[in-house]
């Protein structure tokens, strides 16, 4: 006598991020994807995925083996719980997939990672800024008093010979409120404190 | 000009409270950047050197590796130091069986935390149900059909 039953729903879904169809194992609530079928829609060589997954703690407990219909009929294979998939895919050496697969698995770590970055450090992109685009003429630095240059690390620049290489003497003030100047397509950024020695002139 | 990141201001120490941790680094312009020696010793790694070179090599983490004069007790010295982004990306992709019982259930959790935020803010998977075939019922244990 059986002692237990589970149901077991197939189907395809789309995948908007990648834009891609792949058949799906849907257990009670839970969906996991086959991972053969998972990684040939993404265009990602299978090799050594199971053993990635399988090493990962994260990972390890969404890797379950489900019937999956075949042309042959059932097969048992390998499926990956769609919530322990992004934190998979996130893990896959971008550079080294094949070139079709290369762009769209970057676009999808570096949204992933911006997202972390934003809980981790707070959204950064909300403080206020203010773009200005024009000629900077700079007076004497308000540190060392001589003739102002910034870099693009916003440090205090002394100039080169060509008027292009610039050797940083010291960093300025340091606030999380810049203005941003865009300068010979260099943006810099100018804390709001040094209005009073920054005067800027339309080109 | 040389690659040496030169801060003029102190390491600041900064509570980050979505993750309830402290951390040690120093800002420039708008980039933390925390020194890999110090993180190791925080996540109870040893090996730090090794730690700086594999960061140097990872495909996450290469670009966000810098030199940096960093001042300590001793006067300023060059060290190495990741950036947040880096940062960010290393405890996101680490793995943590070898870290010590301690920091391991801590990177855990945070890991848990981030990966629970970004589902969250987006269903990085978002998906449409296209086709919904056929079910199929399969006996779980056939072993105690006997029985």
């Amino acid at each position: 006598m059986a002692t237990d039953t589970k149901l077991y729903k197939y189907g395809t879904l789309h995948i908007n991020f990648f834009d891609v169809y792949v058949p799906c194992v849907i257990v009670s609530t839970a969906v996991y994807f086959p991972l053969r079928a998972l990684c040939r829609a993404m265009g990602i060589a299978i090799q050594g995925q199971k053993d990635k997954i399988l090493s990962d703690s994260r990972t390890a407990d969404a890797l379950e083996t489900f019937p999956v219909p075949t042309i042959k009929g059932l097969r048992d294979a390998d499926c990956i719980n769609k919530a322990a998939a992004s934190i998979w895919i996130l893990s896959i050496d971008a550079p080294r997939c094949a070139i079709t697969a290369k762009g769209s698995l970057q676009r999808f770590q570096a949204e992933l990672f911006a997202a972390s970055d934003r809980f981790l450090f707070g959204d950064e992109a909300q403080s206020v800024k203010e773009s200005i685009t024009g000629i900077l003429k700079l007076g004497e630095c308000p540190n060392c008093g001589h003739r102002l240059i910034l870099d693009d690390r916003f440090s205090h620049a002394s100039e080169g010979r060509d008027r292009r290489l610039y050797t940083p003497i010291h960093r300025l003030i340091a606030t999380a409120e810049f203005y941003t100047v865009e300068v010979d397509r260099v943006i810099l950024g100018f804390p709001k404190r040094s209005d009073q020695w920054m005067t800027l002139s339309d080109q | 000009m040389d690659d040496i990141i030169r801060p003029i201001g102190e390491p600041v120490s900064e509570y980050l409270p979505n993750i309830g941790v402290r951390l040690t680094h120093i800002k420039y312009g708008d980039m933390r950047y925390f020194s890999v020696k110090y993180l190791c010793s925080y996540l109870g790694i040893n090996d730090y050197r090794s730690k700086v070179k594999s960061l140097r090599k990872k495909w996450f983490s290469e670009k966000h590796m810098f030199k940096v004069l960093y001042p300590g007790e001793k006067g300023k010295r060059t060290v190495w130091c990741i950036d947040q982004h880096g940062l960010t990306r290393w405890l996101m992709i680490m793995k943590t069986k070898k870290l010590p019982p301690d920091t391991q259930a801590l990177v855990d959790q945070i890991q848990t935390k981030m990966l629970e935020e970004i589902n969250r803010q987006f269903d990085p998977l978002d998906i449409i149900k296209r086709v919904l075939g056929a079910t199929e019922q399969k006996p779980e244990d056939e072993s105690e059909d006997n029985s």
